[in-house]
C-alpha cells in the first residue's frame, strides 16, 4: 500500500519553515481568545476535533494504515467520562483515565487480530468496529439510555475545581490539544517514529531490518484509540452531554475532512483542518444537516482535486529570514 | 561450524516445487553466489532463509540457531539481513533516514522513550546520523542523504538499499540481484563497494545473473535450476561443469568466461 | 421454546430478506471485477430505489411498477454519475485503495443527508406488489410479497448470467475482471465497462431496495445496515463469485433471522457487523473461496 506520509520529518526540520497557515491559525486563535465572544466555541471544538485527528493522523499518516473506526473509541472515552462521572461520582480526570486505559485495552486486543487485514478488507473490519460501538450505545439501553444519551456531566475540570470562564476552557483545551499535538512529534522524530514511517513506505522491507511489524502497527493503533478516547472524554465534558449521535457516522467523515484540508502526515494539520472546518458551519447556517451534506461534498472536492490535503500545498514561510528554500 | 546451514530445503506452491531438497553451507569470511537460470527458485530460497514464507520441509540454521519458520524480523535479529530484487525502499524518507531505520535493531526504545526523550535517546540518534552518513559515504551516496528515496536514480536506489542493510549489523547479507539494470561501470563500483562491506566482516551470499561480477567476486558459487541444485564449487569448476552449461540451454563457456 | 413450526417460519422470511442481501452483495461483486474497487455507498443506492418509487408512488401520484421502473432507471442513472465524476477521476489515476474507500463513504453520506433533507426523516412504506394474505403452506404462512421477492431475484440472476456469458459487453466485462491490461489490449474500454458495472450495480441495488421495502420500511439512514448485509453476503460467498453473494446472502438472511430470536430485533445490526467481522478475521476468502485476492 502507498505511504500516506507526506513530508519527512527530516525535510521538514531541515527547511526549518512554518506552514503559512498554522500562523495565521495562531493569530486568529490569539484574537478570538482575546475577543471572547461565540467564535470561542468553535476554538474549543477545534481543540478537540485536533486531538481526535492527530491520532487518527499518526495511525493513518505516519503508519499507513486504514482506520474508519476511530469514533469507536471517542464513543468508548465520552460514554466512560459521562457513566463514571454520573453514575459514580468519579472525578473527571479519573473519569478520563479509566476511558483511555479502557481504550487502550479494548484497541489492543481488537487490533491483534484485524490489523492482520489489508486494503478494503482493514477498512471494512474498522469501519464494522465504528458502527458496532454505535449500535451498542443505542442498544445498551441500561448504561447508555440509547438515544436519549446522558446529560448532567460536570463541565472542564476536576478535582472539584470547574472551570467556568468560556475562555480559560478555550486556553485549557487548545493546551491540552498542543500537548497531544507535541506528543505526536516526539513519537515521529524517534526511533519509534521511524518504524512507524518505514511500515508505511514497505512493510517487507521495515521487516528484514528488524523491525516488528506487526507490535509496531498495534502500538501506533492504541495510542490512536488513546487520543480519540481523551477527545471523546474532552468532547463528553465540555458540552455536558454524550449521546450515539455525536460518535456516530459523521464524525468519520468530519475528522476525515479534517485529515484532509489539514494534510495527512503533517503534524499541524490537525489542528489546521480542524479550525477550518469548525469555522464552516458559520458561514452555512446552523443546521447540522446541511453541515453533514457540505462536508461530504467537500471531501470529495478535496479527494478528487487535491488528494495531499490542502495544507500541502502550502509550501510554509520560512523560519529564519533569508533561510535558503 | 558452518556459518549457514540449508538442509534439505523444500517450498511447494500447490504442486510445484519452487526448491526442492537444496543442501549446502556457507563458511563465515566470504563472499558466495546463488546463481540459475529464470525461475530456479533463487529468491524463493532467500524467502525461505529470511522467513518470509515457511518452508515446506528442511531446515535452515544460521551460527547454530534454528531460523526455519521464524517471522522475518526475529531472521534480521539473529543477523541475516537481505534486500530485494525489487527495490523496497521508504519512498517518502530521505536517504539518510532510511539508513537510519536500518539501524533499528541496534538502538533501543519505543513509544515511551519517544514521549520522555532521555539524553541517552538523544546521544543515540546523534550517534546514528554519523552512522548513517558513514554508510551513505561508503556506498556513494553522501551528496545525496537528504533526497527523498523515490528521487534517486534507479542505480543509487540499489546502492541506498544495501546502505541500509549494512546498517542493520548483518553477520550474514543476502543481496538479491543487486547489479540488476545496472551498466558496467556501475556494476563494478557495486563489485568494490560489496567487497569493501566483506572487509567489514560480513559474509555476503548474492543472487546474480551478471556473470562477469560473479565470477570477479564469488569464492564459491551454488547453481539451482527448477528448485534443484546441480552444481556448487569453485567458480573455476562451476563454469566447466556440464550439468550448469546444459542448464543455460545454449550458454556456451565462453559466456561463463566473459 | 422454540417450535419447529417457528423456526421454519423464522427460516422462510430469513430466506426472503436473504435474497434482497444476496442482490446487494452481487452489486458489490460486479463493481468489484470491474475495477477492484468495493463501492461503500452500494447501500445508497438500495435506499433511494425504494425512497425514489416512494415519492413517485405516494408523492407523484404514479401506479407501483411503472414509479418502480423510473426509479430503477433514475438510480442507475445516479450510478453512472458517481463513476464519472467521483471513481473515475481518482480510478484514472491510480488512488490509493483507501482514497476510493473514503470517497465512496463520503457519497454516501451526501446520498444520506441529501435525502433527509429532501424527504424526512421518517420512515416510508411501500405497498406489497398484490394485495392478499399469506399463502398457508402447512404450519408455515409464506407473505405473497416473499414470493415475489424470490421471483425476481431469480429471475435477475439468470437474466444476469446470460448478459455476461452471451452479451458482448457483457464477455467484454468479464475480461475486465480478469485481466483488464490484456481487455485493454484487445480492445475493450475499460473505462466505459466501469460505467455499466455501476448503473448495473446501482439498479441491482435499486430494486433490491424496492423488493424489501413493502415488508419493512425505508428511511435516509438504511444505506449503512444494507450495505453491511450485501458486503457480508459477498464475503461469505467468496468476494468476486456473484452466484457466491447470492448464497451468502441467503446464509446471512437466514442466520439473522435466527439471531433475532434469541437476541431480540433490536441487536440485528450488531448480529450483521459481527458476522461481518467474523468472516473478515477468520475467513475473508469466504466459503466458496476468493476469485481475487484483496
Amino acid at each position: 500500500m502507498t505511504s500516506l506520509a507526506s513530508i519527512s520529518p527530516e525535510r521538514a526540520t531541515a527547511r526549518r519553515r512554518l506552514p503559512a497557515m498554522l500562523l495565521v491559525a495562531c493569530a486568529a486563535i490569539a484574537v478570538i481568545v482575546a475577543f471572547g465572544g461565540y467564535f470561542v466555541t468553535v476554538v474549543c471544538f477545534a481543540a478537540i476535533y485536533a486531538l481526535f485527528v492527530s491520532g487518527l493522523n499518526l495511525f493513518m499518516g505516519y503508519t499507513g494504515q486504514v482506520s474508519f473506526g476511530q469514533n469507536a473509541f471517542a464513543a468508548l472515552g465520552g460514554y466512560a467520562t459521562a457513566v463514571l462521572t454520573t453514575r459514580l461520582h468519579l472525578d473527571p480526570l479519573a473519569a478520563l483515565v479509566c476511558g483511555a486505559l479502557l481504550s487502550a485495552a479494548i484497541a489492543a486486543a481488537v487490533g491483534y487480530p484485524t490489523l492482520r487485514l489489508r486494503g478494503h478488507y482493514l477498512a471494512m473490519a474498522t469501519l464494522a468496529l465504528g458502527l458496532i460501538a454505535y449500535e451498542v450505545a443505542v442498544q445498551w439501553n441500561g448504561l447508555t439510555q440509547g438515544y436519549m444519551g446522558i446529560s448532567g456531566i460536570p463541565g472542564l475540570g476536576f478535582a472539584g475545581f470547574e472551570i467556568d470562564n468560556e475562555r480559560l476552557q478555550a486556553i485549557v483545551l487548545l493546551a491540552i490539544a498542543a500537548l497531544g499535538m507535541g506528543a505526536a512529534v516526539r513519537l515521529r522524530r524517534s526511533r519509534f517514529g521511524r518504524a512507524l514511517g518505514a511500515i508505511a513506505g514497505s512493510e517487507e522491507a521495515a521487516q528484514a531490518l528488524g523491525v516488528d511489524v506487526t507490535r509496531y502497527k498495534l502500538w501506533a493503533f492504541v495510542i490512536a484509540a488513546v487520543y480519540a478516547s481523551i477527545a471523546g472524554s474532552l468532547m463528553a465534558q465540555y458540552v455536558g452531554f454524550v449521546s450515539p449521535e455525536v460518535f456516530g457516522l459523521s464524525m468519520v467523515v468530519l475528522g476525515f475532512t479534517m485529515l484532509y484540508v489539514g494534510g495527512i502526515g503533517n503534524v499541524s494539520g490537525p489542528l489546521i483542518g480542524a479550525l477550518i472546518v469548525e469555522a464552516l458551519p458559520q458561514a452555512v447556517s446552523g443546521l447540522k444537516d446541511y453541515q453533514d451534506l457540505v462536508y461530504g461534498v467537500g471531501l470529495l472536492v478535496i479527494l478528487i482535486y487535491a488528494p495531499k490535503g490542502l495544507a500541502a500545498v502550502d509550501r510554509g514561510v520560512p523560519f529564519k529570514p533569508g533561510s535558503k528554500s | 561450524m558452518s556459518l549457514l546451514e540449508i538442509q534439505g530445503l523444500t517450498k511447494a506452491f500447490g504442486g510445484l516445487l519452487a526448491v526442492n531438497d537444496v543442501t549446502f553451507s556457507i563458511e563465515a569470511g566470504g563472499i558466495d553466489a546463488v546463481i540459475g537460470p529464470n525461475g530456479a527458485g533463487k529468491t524463493t530460497l532467500f524467502n525461505l532463509i529470511s522467513g518470509a514464507h515457511p518452508p515446506t520441509a528442511g531446515t535452515v540454521t544460521f551460527a547454530g540457531t534454528h531460523l526455519t519458520g521464524l517471522s522475518p524480523h526475529k531472521v534480521a535479529a539473529c543477523g541475516v539481513v537481505r534486500t530485494f530484487q525489487l527495490v523496497r525502499l521508504f519512498g517518502e524518507m530521505s536517504a539518510e533516514e532510511n539508513v537510519r531505520v536500518g539501524f533499528h535493531l541496534s538502538t533501543r526504545g519505543g513509544a515511551w522513550s519517544a514521549l520522555g526523550r532521555s539524553r541517552r535517546m538523544r546521544a543515540e540518534e546523534v550517534e546514528i546520523a554519523a552512522k548513517a552518513r558513514e554508510l551513505l559515504a561508503l556506498v556513494g551516496l553522501s551528496d545525496r542523504a537528504e533526497t527523498p528515496a523515490s528521487q534517486l536514480t534507479y542505480g543509487q536506489q540499489r546502492l541506498l538499499e544495501i546502505a541500509r542493510a549494512v546498517a542493520a549489523g548483518p553477520r550474514l547479507l543476502l543481496l538479491d540481484e543487486p547489479a540488476a539494470g545496472l551498466d558496467t561501470a556501475e556494476t563494478d563500483a557495486l563489485a568494490e563497494i560489496i567487497r569493501a562491506i566483506n572487509r567489514r566482516g560480513v559474509t555476503i551470499l548474492l543472487i546474480e545473473h551478471d556473470m562477469r561480477l560473479v565470477m570477479g567476486i564469488a569464492r564459491r558459487i551454488v547453481v539451482l535450476d527448477f528448485g534443484r541444485k546441480i552444481a556448487d564449487g569453485t567458480p573455476e569448476a562451476v563454469a566447466r561443469d556440464p550439468a550448469v552449461l546444459e542448464a543455460y540451454l545454449g550458454t556456451t563457456e565462453t559466456a561463463l568466461h566473459a | 421454546m422454540l417450535s419447529p413450526a417457528l423456526l421454519l417460519q423464522f427460516l422462510v422470511s430469513g430466506i426472503g430478506v436473504g435474497c434482497v442481501y444476496g442482490l446487494i452483495g452481487i452489486g458489490f461483486c460486479v463493481i468489484y471485477n470491474a475495477s477492484g474497487i468495493v463501492n461503500f455507498a452500494q447501500g445508497g443506492f438500495v435506499m433511494l430505489g425504494g425512497m425514489v418509487t416512494y415519492v413517485l408512488y405516494a408523492r407523484a401520484g404514479l401506479a407501483l411498477l411503472p414509479a418502480a421502473i423510473i426509479a430503477v432507471m433514475l438510480v442507475a442513472g445516479l450510478g453512472l454519475v458517481v463513476d464519472r465524476l467521483v471513481v473515475r477521476p481518482l480510478w484514472s489515476r491510480k488512488a490509493n485503495t483507501f482514497v476510493i474507500i473514503l470517497a465512496t463513504l463520503a457519497v454516501q453520506i451526501v446520498m444520506e443527508r441529501a435525502t433527509l433533507l429532501l424527504v424526512g426523516d421518517a420512515p416510508k412504506s411501500l405497498p406489497s406488489f398484490t394485495a392478499g394474505g399469506p399463502l398457508r403452506l402447512g404450519p408455515v404462512a409464506v407473505s405473497l410479497q416473499l414470493l415475489w421477492i424470490v421471483a425476481i431475484s431469480l429471475l435477475l440472476i439468470w437474466a444476469l448470467a446470460l448478459f455476461f456469458s452471451r452479451t458482448k459487453t457483457g464477455r467484454a466485462m468479464r475480461a475486465c475482471a480478469v485481466d483488464p491490461q490484456a481487455a485493454a489490449l484487445l480492445g475493450v474500454p475499460v473505462s466505459r465497462m466501469l460505467a455499466y458495472a455501476f448503473s448495473i450495480s446501482a439498479g441491482l441495488g435499486a430494486i433490491a431496495g424496492i423488493l424489501i421495502t413493502p415488508t419493512q420500511f425505508v428511511a435516509y439512514n438504511l444505506g449503512v445496515p444494507f450495505a453491511i448485509s450485501g458486503f457480508i453476503a459477498a464475503i461469505v460467498g467468496g468476494f468476486g463469485n456473484p452466484l457466491g453473494a447470492f448464497l451468502g446472502g441467503i446464509l446471512l438472511g437466514v442466520t439473522q433471522s435466527i439471531a433475532i430470536v434469541v437476541v431480540g430485533a433490536g441487536y440485528k445490526n450488531v448480529v450483521a457487523l459481527s458476522i461481518l467481522l467474523l468472516f473478515l478475521l477468520l475467513r475473508p476468502a469466504g466459503i466458496l473461496g476468493a476469485r481475487k485476492a484483496s
